[in-house]
């Protein structure tokens, strides 16, 4: 008997039985049409999604989540190059920004906007038959010089604030996490109203990935004398564009 | 265990009691997260939301052989490696076995109170290994030398000042009481540490088997750090902290957040499953899940007690317990103080041991009230005192003082006779008599000493309820006839 056959045999002699139950109704405890309203209920129209809108514009301000409205993409493009420009590197250097491997990311046609500002734009993504390993150094190094990490959202739930953003290839954990300002996109049509809607979302994705995370608002603490600080460890700013077109 | 071990409860009680700033600073935490915890829980959370959130809890517990296997198969389907501890010691000498295995030089700690349990960072510390605690409150009492007294504000009894000279005379800084000044010399400190260390050592708030992920909720990013950019992770879990779906974890989520720090979802929500996925550019390349029992499978085959297996320790009852208000998380001796700690504490490392944790809590019901999984710590707390007063043989509880149970079947003895109960107040009367002032006695003799050393023992009346019932209503009755 190995050691977590011998845990689990514990486990059943503390609660009293021999065998395993039978857990049929154990993990379907969420009535099936529940899931479904939740699904439907974040199917909304244009009209409803503004309405959310004005929910997060509430929920971001005391999270000091600075929160950008654009018409389209070009607009949003315009304003992340423009806070580019005028923030400066925490940590000295030169700027260097790292984005996610994403089509909607790709269209804000950074490098093109930047070029002309000594501003290099990279992605967070192996070159064609990198070792894995070294493109993981490589793009490592990168994360801790850059000032700006720019990553899409899977999506946002209104009341809170929060991002969700699932890792996979192309979307690394680092690029919202170790730059000084993190920067995220997120078309008007991925948000939800609140956490139950944004986990109804996840439970219907057909696998999750090794790692997902929620993200609403920069790193702070209130650990000395309850006083909050932001920029404890994580980003110690954050934005959040809104393609609202 | 790395608790100091010299002081006893009454004695670390006592020298809190004194302490005005200490209680200003819980005053503060308690005004603010506790009571709009408070005020969440009637305006936000719906009962029927924690009750069934407690149901979920309760059914995980029924059916956690199931639900770990699940969890274990998920993690280990990427990669991952769990493994099942019985002790502390078999805990914690794998975390080091796999640092050995790496050649590990620096481990960075999420914050977690399961590592404090098993007492990991010794060990580690003892091979050559440098554990750095990540979370600014930890490494403020880490710098110290000092152990953490509140579950989410670890540094809650020092002030900016004792940080202030702390941060100059270890971190080489100029001397400053300014928290975003010493904030931002913290941040640079240890992105150094986190950015250089080869593992990093976490704990876990809720894990979900459903999906195979392991669940921590930080503000600060320190966690997210330490369980991306090392090489290695591994994560501690105490073996009840997980729900089997996701549509459980939300709910549960939800309460631990605004329990914690009355937050809708706090800044960081990192569900982590694996090593590093091929494809992946970040993330660790070896992972690993401690499932952990050191005593709570005890406490899952005690009726009593399963409940308290459905903690989701958000540190609720300590920002709301009059107790822990004016005694600090110090007086409990050991990683988990306050309510949850004064019944947690005793089943993990013995009832007798920590006596006076469950003796020293006043049983007023707050905890309970703000429990957002319904726990009725108070029942539980009562339950240990009945051990401690009858003794315990599956818990090893020894009866504390026999002199205690034979006064008082005496005294149910006395109660029940008319005859002698008359006679004893009789005689009470006339001991009493040289020690009574100002109608309380307030220096007794005897066993009284202890009662009397806090507070006035009420003397017998003068003339008993029963005594005046008799004479006066009698006299009562004769005015009535007359007229």
């Amino acid at each position: 008997m190995n050691n977590e056959q011998y845990f689990l045999k514990r486990i059943r002699k503390a609660l009293g039985r021999k065998n395993a139950p039978d857990a049929g109704t154990l993990f379907s405890s969420r009535p099936q049409d529940q899931l479904e309203g939740l699904l439907s209920r974040a199917d909304r129209n244009r009209a409803e999604r503004l309405e959310l809108l004005a929910l997060l514009q509430q929920a971001a301000g005391p999270l000091n989540l600075t929160l950008h409205l654009a018409e389209d993409i070009t607009e949003a493009a315009q304003g992340i190059a423009d806070l580019a420009r005028v923030s400066d590197t925490e940590w000295g250097g030169d700027k260097h920004v790292l984005m996610h491997d994403d089509a909607l990311l790709h269209a804000l046609d950074l490098p093109g906007l930047l070029a002309h500002d000594h501003i290099t734009v990279d992605v967070a993504r192996f070159n064609p038959g990198e070792d894995e390993l070294s493109g993981k150094q490589r793009l490592r190094d990168i994360a801790e010089k850059a000032y700006i990490g720019v990553t899409g959202a899977d999506w946002c739930a209104a009341d809170c604030a929060a991002i969700a953003l699932l890792s996979g290839p192309g979307h690394g954990r680092a690029v919202s996490l170790v730059p000084s300002i993190h920067i995220a996109v997120l078309p008007l049509d991925r948000l939800v109203a609140d956490l139950p809607e944004g986990y109804a979302l996840l439970e219907n994705h057909k696998e999750l990935p090794a790692s997902f995370t929620f993200i609403s608002g920069p790193s702070k603490t209130a650990d000395i004398e309850a006083e909050l600080v932001h920029g404890a460890h994580g980003p110690r700013e954050m934005h959040l564009f809104v393609i609202t077109g | 265990m790395n608790q100091p071990k010299d002081k006893t409860y009454s004695e670390l009680a006592h020298d809190a009691i004194g302490n005005e700033e200490l209680h200003a600073a819980i005053r503060m935490i308690q005004d603010r997260i506790g009571k709009s915890a408070q005020a969440l829980w009637r305006d936000e959370i719906t009962p029927e939301h924690r009750r069934l959130a407690k149901e979920a809890r309760m059914r995980t517990l029924d059916n956690l052989d199931e639900v770990l296997a699940a969890l274990a198969e998920k993690i280990r389907a990427r990669g991952g490696h769990v493994h099942f501890a019985a002790t502390a010691e078999d805990a914690r000498h794998y975390c080091l076995e796999v640092a050995r295995k790496h050649n590990i030089k620096r481990v960075v700690k999420g914050k977690s109170m399961t590592s404090a349990e098993i007492g990991v960072d010794p060990l580690l510390e003892s091979e050559g290994i440098e554990v750095v605690e990540t979370d600014l409150g930890e490494y403020i009492i880490q710098l110290a030398g000092d152990t953490p007294s509140h579950i989410i504000a670890p540094c809650i009894h020092m002030n900016k000042r004792q940080i202030g000279k702390l941060f100059q005379e270890k971190l080489g800084i100029p001397y400053s009481e300014d928290p975003p000044t010493l904030t931002r010399a913290a941040r640079k400190a240890l992105r150094e540490k986190l950015l250089t260390a080869d593992m990093g050592l976490s704990g876990c708030n809720i894990a979900c088997a459903e999906t195979g992920h392991v669940c921590l909720v930080s503000n600060e990013g320190n966690i997210r750090m330490a369980t991306t950019m090392p090489k290695v992770h591994i994560a501690l879990m105490g073996m009840e902290r997980v729900t089997a779906t996701l549509a459980e974890h939300d709910m549960l989520l939800r309460l631990l957040t605004r329990g914690a720090a009355a937050q809708k979802v706090s800044t960081y929500v990192s569900f982590l499953g694996g090593p590093r996925q091929p494809g992946e550019t970040d993330g660790p390349e070896e992972f690993h899940l401690v499932i952990i029992d050191n005593g709570r499978m005890k406490m899952l085959a005690d009726p009593r007690f399963r409940e308290v297996l459905s903690c989701i320790r958000c540190g609720g009852c300590l920002n709301i317990c009059p107790v822990y208000g004016r005694i600090g998380g110090h007086a409990y001796n050991g990683p988990y103080p306050g309510p949850i700690g004064a019944v947690v504490m005793p089943l993990l490392q013995g009832v007798n041991e920590h006596a006076d944790l469950c003796r020293g809590e006043s049983l007023c019901g707050a905890c309970k009230d703000i429990c957002p999984v319904n726990n009725d710590l108070p029942r539980m707390l009562s339950e240990l005192r009945h051990m401690l007063a009858y003794g315990d043989e599956n818990w090893e509880v020894a009866p504390v003082d026999k002199t205690e149970a034979r006064a008082f079947k005496a005294w149910s003895a006395a109660m029940s006779c008319r005859t002698a109960y008359n006679l004893l107040v009789k005689a009470g009367r006339l001991v009493q008599a040289p020690f009574v002032k100002n109608g309380a006695l307030s220096k007794g003799v005897g066993p009284l000493t202890k009662w009397t050393a806090t507070r006035d023992f009420p003397p017998i009346a003068r003339k008993t309820f029963a005594e005046r019932w008799k004479t006066d209503h009698a006299k009562r009755l004769n005015e009535t006839d007359n007229e």
